[in-house]
């Protein structure tokens, strides 16, 4: 034996057993880690989860619904929608019936059994005229959801929708499923202990303080479920919520573009993970083409054409903000080759504005927060350069929406939310006669062109009719675009599995800590 | 405004030395105050920049000889924001007085010297609007008639109007029974000839002592107004409201909320030692001495 082969036989066994220490050890470092518990640190108290009593559930109160709560379907990374409640849809010729089979053997978390009846007492609930519910507004498309059998929904729509499943995957106030039995014997209470069937169970909840959330021991998928406890706390305050996070006292918490300073600073930090991801919606503006000035297409014309968006992203959120020229974002498959976007040009804008003849003067309504006064103040300044004169009117964020639906108001901020598809809020929004057709903009060719959309089934045709629509949109400058949506979520380096930010919510029901 | 009435404590100060001597302190704010007062009514013609012309890429940018203090989270010039907040929150804290002063003083004048149910009538409406809470005033005046700098001095100025008539009655009250005004009353006088030429002279002095307590008050309830958002509308700068839009990037350029405090704080102080020397030299009590 050579001194080599005795020595490889001396180290033989060494390297084998330290192969064998190695392994099990990278395994799990691979795999999901099941135990423990994080702390969520949201930017708003959650007021409820009863859709009667709180209307619209807002983006802080998506988290714990995602928990609580199961809905038909979910998305996908690719944004395609897959089954959760529901096992398999089909839909009819005209795509105003569409048919969902449950999926058996589910129960609520206080024994309810989930089944075609629950879901459909769910819809008639939220349509009843009687129960005036403010959710009520989002699904007036649907007609009826009926229960043929213990296993089968089947929702009537009054106009025809190409892709309703994907309307049905997160659980905003419509979408939601909430145990019968629970409601009708919490009554009041039920806003505040809520009972749904998904992964984690409401323990605690102390207003304004933490809600505690358990791991649902029964859930019908419970091998995909980490951690065995959640706790939601409100942090209003941006400073304080990444203080809270940079002490360890949150795991994940809430931010947005508008606090770029303390995301920029975690982009850096090896210890924190910043998630983000960008819809398929955007910020918008929208333009009272029957109130003067904007009854004339050269001063709305003047008005995009002075917005130069790169700067104000710069001035706004360090350039994080991502412009929009368009209503559909990096996140929609709506991808148009021409959006007809108006060019950033102040000379000609000047000469739009001088054109008109008479001073352009108006107010914009923003929000009377330290965000809308930003904002409002560098529009002010890019009109100002045109010669516009822009004057804030500061309102609460709550009077936003009446005074948008009474027309009072000449420039107006709104948002397009995420949507997978983007049907309802086009045609909501630009449709004539819609109550949310903010602009007072009435086109017959715009509106033949959200018709044909909407029943049209090929993806390519439908993506012609939405660019064409967008196109027609930015020409009339009835609305602007500012931004994309863009949510932003920053996390301890240790946190894993965090899906998507589909609309904004930051689902943690499935997440694990290494 | 309870603040306003701290300063009516008796002040026991040897009147004698005081009237001489009226020492460092006092020069030096007055100093600060003309250099302010000066720079803000100078504003428009000093060569500054405009302070509402943004540079966006040119945000919170350090000193320079250009932005010689700096540009604000908007890029905005800082120096001629400061100057220009000057501007603002001087007018609302010297105007707002005033209003505090001519119709508070006016009515306690009238009640100390008529009594009686008019008095009680006085005294009990402005108790009422005493325990109204401040805040939700301005806040209702600012939801209905809309955010300008005339409606948060009018606002500011009627709650200031209390104290000034508090002030106004409590000297009136140790002067109206006193011999000057017996005598003038024997020799016939008549009320508005008492009132202006017996009484007025005696209340106005204490009166405007306090009024310059009052502006460091009105200065800083509208600093506190803007920093809430409720004061002057933007772009417009005051001193508040650059504290306030400071306040998010407190940790990246502090600068841009302490500058700005740092003004308002001199600025306060100094009137309230002006204030304070001046009510010295003028107490009525110590005149009956």
């Amino acid at each position: 034996m050579t001194n080599i082969a005795a020595a490889a036989c001396k180290r033989g066994p060494i390297f084998l057993a330290a192969a064998f220490a190695f392994l099990p050890l990278a395994g799990p470092a691979q795999a999901q880690k099941a135990g423990g518990s994080i702390t969520v640190g949201l930017e708003l108290d959650v007021p409820g989860f009863d859709p009667l009593k709180v209307g619209v559930y807002d983006a802080a109160a998506l988290t714990p619904a995602a928990a609580i709560f199961d809905t038909l379907t979910y998305l996908d990374d690719k944004g395609e929608a897959q089954p959760k409640l529901a096992l398999s849809w089909t839909h009819s010729d005209d795509f105003k019936t569409w048919t969902f089979k449950l999926r058996p053997g589910v129960k609520f978390h206080d024994g309810t059994p989930f089944n075609a009846e629950a879901y459909k007492a769910n819809f008639d609930r939220q349509k009843d005229p009687a129960n005036k519910c403010r959710c009520a507004f989002y699904i007036a498309a649907v007609n009826n959801v009926q229960a043929p059998d213990e296993l089968t929904v089947v929702y009537n729509l009054n106009d025809p929708s190409v892709n309703y499943p994907t309307l049905v995957s997160y659980p905003h106030q419509n979408a939601a499923v909430h145990s019968p039995t629970a409601w009708k014997t919490k009554g009041d209470d039920y806003n505040r202990n809520p009972v749904g069937t998904g992964p984690y169970i409401l323990k605690s909840w102390t207003a304004g303080d933490r809600m505690v959330l358990e791991r649902n021991p029964d859930y019908w998928d419970k091998d995909k479920v980490y951690l065995d406890r959640i706790i939601l706390k409100p942090l209003p305050d941006a400073q304080s919520r990444f203080a809270s996070l940079q002490s360890g006292e949150a795991d994940v918490i809430w931010d947005d573009e508008y606090d770029p300073d303390n995301i920029q600073k975690a982009q850096k930090d090896p210890k924190l993970t910043v998630h983000s991801y960008t819809g398929s919606g955007a910020q918008v503006y929208a333009i009272n083409t029957k109130a003067p000035p904007f009854d004339d297409i050269r001063v709305r014309q003047a008005l995009v054409m002075a917005i130069d968006r790169k700067k104000m992203s710069q001035a706004i959120t360090n350039g994080l903000a991502k412009p929009a020229t368009n209503p559909y974002g990096d996140g929609s498959w709506v991808k148009c080759k021409d959006d007809g976007a108006l060019p950033f040009d102040v000379a000609k804008a000047k000469a739009l504005i001088q054109e008109y003849g008479k001073p352009v003067e108006f107010k914009t309504v923003v929000t009377a927060t330290p965000r809308g006064r930003i904002v409002g103040q560098v529009l002010q300044q890019f009109w100002k350069n045109i010669g516009a004169s822009m004057e804030l009117d500061q309102v609460d964020q709550a009077t936003i929406p009446p005074r948008a639906f009474m027309r009072q108001f000449q420039v107006i901020p709104w948002r397009i939310v995420d949507l997978a598809d983007p049907d309802p809020q086009m045609f909501a929004n630009f449709h004539t006669g819609s109550p949310v057709a903010l602009a007072n903009y009435s086109n017959p060719e715009l509106d033949k062109l959200l018709e044909h959309a909407r029943v049209t089934a090929e993806v390519d045709k439908r993506i012609e009719d939405y660019c064409a629509a967008t196109r027609m949109i930015n020409k009339e400058a009835i609305w602007f675009w500012t931004f994309q949506n863009t949510y932003y979520a920053v996390s301890s380096a240790n946190i894993k599995g965090l899906p998507k930010m589909y609309s904004g919510m930051i689902d943690v029901s499935r997440v694990w800590k290494e | 405004m309870a603040t306003l009435e701290l300063s009516m404590r008796d002040e026991v100060a040897a009147p004698t030395t005081r009237r001489r001597k009226l020492g460092l302190l006092f020069w030096i704010a007055s100093l600060w105050l003309t250099v302010i007062i000066a720079l803000a009514i100078l504003a428009p013609v000093l060569p500054l920049q405009n302070p509402v012309d943004m540079d966006m890429l040119e945000r919170r940018a350090a000193f320079s000889s250009e932005h010689w203090l700096g540009t604000d989270g908007l890029g905005r010039d800082e120096l001629a924001r400061l100057i220009f907040g000057a501007r603002v929150s001087l007018t609302v804290g010297l105007i707002a007085p005033m209003i505090g002063l001519g119709i508070g003083g006016a009515l306690g004048l009238f009640a100390g010297y008529f009594r009686g149910r008019f008095e009680t009538l006085v005294v009990g409406s402005m108790d009422v609007l005493l325990a109204f809470p401040p805040l939700i005033f301005a806040l209702a005046v600012t939801a209905y008639l809309g955010q300008s700098i005339p409606n948060l001095t009018v606002v500011l100025g009627v709650l200031g109007i209390p104290a000034f008539m508090r002030v106004a009655r409590a000297a009136t009250l140790s002067l109206a029974r006193r011999e000057f005004v017996i005598a003038a009353e024997a020799l016939g006088a008549s009320h508005a000839r008492i009132l202006l030429r017996e009484l007025l002279p005696n209340v106005v002095l204490p009166l405007l002592a306090f009024f310059l307590l009052g502006v460091a008050v009105t200065i800083v309830a509208e600093g506190a107004l803007s920093f809430l958002g409720l004061g002057v509308p933007p772009p417009m700068a005051s001193w508040g409201s650059m504290i306030g839009e400071g306040r998010d990037s407190l940790d990246v350029a502090p600068r841009l909320a302490f500058l700005p405090a740092v003004g308002l704080f001199l600025t306060v102080l100094a009137f309230n030692l002006v204030g304070d020397t001046m009510r010295a030299l003028t107490d009525p009590r110590q005149g009956a001495l």
